[in-house]
């Protein structure tokens, strides 16, 4: 079978009778059998379930059905995202033996478009890293380089996909957790508007920070997946009513009448030159599209990771409370009902997730909290502010990724230096921003190296325009060679 | 953040620590606080707390009653159960 570009190509091939759902889930678990021992992106394989779904996908469509948006795709789910009947780790021992009942929205979604559901992927324990090396059960490499850190905490779910072993990923993203590991992998990440994806059967980080999304490779693969996830779900509350635009349509040959912004800073203070000047490139080649250049301020931008660590850890410590060794997962044998949370709790966690925990009491507790999450609350409206501002004056916001291209495993073991993977991915979170990374070049090493859009709330068309047409005149073919 | 703030913030958090981990979170939680701190430099006064992304947007619906899981899948992920019911340590001595 002649090498798939993406998603949509591929879809196109399976309406049109050139290849069978089959065909194309074997080729995939080809790449999978070869590759996935050197990369480790997945927690759990269902070779059986996927068959079952290919098989059942080409006997419809020899019945004539109509199949949907994503019929015959491979893809894969972090594990932290339900998929009924599998088991979902969120790569901690907490919740051993755990089995999804039901499936999240955007899993029911994606099943009904047509996807085929590969298995579950790797990520920081309960998405909290940025190098999934917190992973509690696995440890999963970068594709264009072994010894180097996929990036987190969707760490598995943009390794398999940089890795051609699934054609989409999805993954969640609480402070940069798709877009920096797409970053570091070479592929598309988007972070939809807060609100705009169901969380429906996503275990909770911090709720007025997560969204789901996917990993693709090309920008109009993430516009046809958001068509699929995005949209009103009663099962999420905090889920918007806002319609969902067609997002295919909203892809763009040129950029006339666009106004990037740019922050000079997040360029020259980049700490990694390649980076800056990929990303500077990258800029221009905007520019000659068509877009006007404009510089913009976020003064307060510099305070992100500080309010981050505060509201996600805040939010952290109230939604791991659930995990008590009662309902569900890892129970410590112990003589009382008091002493079991403790046991359990202490057990099950490892050293990230207990530091987020400990962060996150503190800054909610009797003494510290007006000064800690009451103060960091405060300076999140400023922020806020900040990007309002900045909207009025742009359309779309460029910037790098990720301060520097993937590390190698081992090579930041200090937590404050981890947490500054983020810095340039946190505010669109704390705004509720939509986001994207896509691949922009690579390093004197040959790593890839992400541009960050940003754009304001439910403006994912202008997103999706800017991105396809930064694509298309890229031309780019950043692949790994294992 | 001192190893006795340490304690008194892990039992707030049911979260059992052994002397070990205590020490090195006493360290780590400082430097990380340490951090934090940068925010004292910024003028709040007369700002108000955001909370939520889009804290206007509420939603409503009619209280119905909808099909839901059965018992039994209910307490299908307990570590323990019986009669359909979660098993636990005693409570009360």
């Amino acid at each position: 079978m002649p090498a798939i570009k993406d998603s949509f190509e591929l879809t196109k091939r399976f309406a049109a009778g050139e290849s069978s759902a089959e065909a194309t889930l074997q080729a995939a678990l080809r790449v999978i059998d070869a590759r996935e021992p050197k990369v480790g992106a997945f927690l759990h394989l269902d070779r059986d379930g996927a068959l079952a779904q290919a098989r059942d996908l080409d006997a419809r469509r020899k019945q004539g059905q109509k199949l949907g948006p994503l019929a015959a795709v491979p893809i894969a789910v972090k594990d932290n995202i339900h998929v009924a009947g599998h088991a979902t780790t969120c790569a901690s021992r907490m919740l051993d033996g755990f089995k999804a009942p039901y499936d999240a929205t955007v899993t029911a979604r994606l099943k009904a478009a047509g996807a085929i559901i590969l298995g579950k992927t790797n990520l920081d324990e309960f998405a909290m890293g940025s190098s999934c090396e917190n992973s509690a059960l696995k440890q999963t490499r970068n594709p264009f380089d072994l010894e180097r850190v996929p990036g987190g905490s969707s760490g598995g779910s943009a390794a398999a996909v940089a890795a051609r072993m699934a054609l989409m990923a999805l993954g969640s993203d609480t402070g940069g957790s798709i877009r920096e590991p797409a970053s570091f992998c070479g592929v598309v990440g988007l972070k939809p508007s807060y609100g705009r994806v169901s969380r429906y059967g996503l275990v909770a980080f911090a709720s007025s920070l997560d969204q789901i999304g996917p990993f693709t490779l090309s920008v109009r693969d993430a516009a046809l997946s958001l068509s699929v996830m995005a949209g009103a779900d009663p099962l999420d509350a905090t889920s918007s009513s806002e319609p969902v635009p067609d997002y295919l349509s909203a892809l763009r040959a040129d950029l006339r009448g666009m106004r990037v912004g740019v922050v000079r800073a997040y360029f020259d203070e980049c700490p990694n030159q390649d980076v800056a000047d990929r990303c500077r490139q990258a800029v221009e080649r905007m520019k000659a599209l068509g877009a006007e250049i404009v510089e913009i301020e976020l003064p307060r931008a510099k305070d992100g990771l500080a309010v981050y660590y505060v509201v996600a850890s805040a939010e952290a410590s109230s939604n791991l409370s659930r995990f008590d060794g009662v309902r569900y997962g890892l129970r410590e044998k112990t003589p009382s009902a008091i002493q079991n949370y403790f046991a359990t709790r202490g057990r099950g966690f490892g050293p990230e997730v207990k530091r987020r925990i400990m962060l996150g009491t503190y800054a909610l507790s009797a003494g510290a909290y007006e000064e800690f999450y009451g103060r960091a609350s405060r300076v999140r409206t400023l922020m806020v502010n900040d990007f309002k501002a900045a909207f009025a004056r742009c359309d779309v916001i460029a910037s790098p990724t990720a301060p520097f291209t993937a590390f190698r495993a081992g090579e930041k073991s200090d937590p404050l230096s981890m947490y500054l993977c983020d810095i340039y991915t946190i505010p669109a979170n704390l705004a509720g921003l939509c986001a994207l990374s896509m691949p922009v070049g690579a390093d004197a090493r040959g790593l890839p190296v992400g541009l960050q859009l940003q754009c304001a709330p439910y403006a994912e068309t202008t997103l999706f325009g800017a991105a396809s047409a930064l694509e298309s005149d890229l031309n780019l073919n950043l692949a790994p060679t294992l | 953040m001192d190893e006795h703030t340490v304690r008194h913030v892990a039992k707030l958090a049911r979260l059992e620590l052994d002397e070990a981990e205590i020490r090195r979170m006493a360290g780590e939680l400082a430097k990380i606080t340490g951090y934090i701190e940068q925010l004292r430099a910024v003028n709040v006064e007369h700002v108000a707390p955001t909370v939520h992304p889009f804290f206007d947007l509420n939603a409503w619906r009619e209280d119905e009653v909808k099909p839901s899981f059965s018992r039994a899948e209910a307490v299908s992920n307990a570590p323990e159960q019986e009669e359909g019911f979660f098993r636990v340590p005693p409570v009360i001595e």
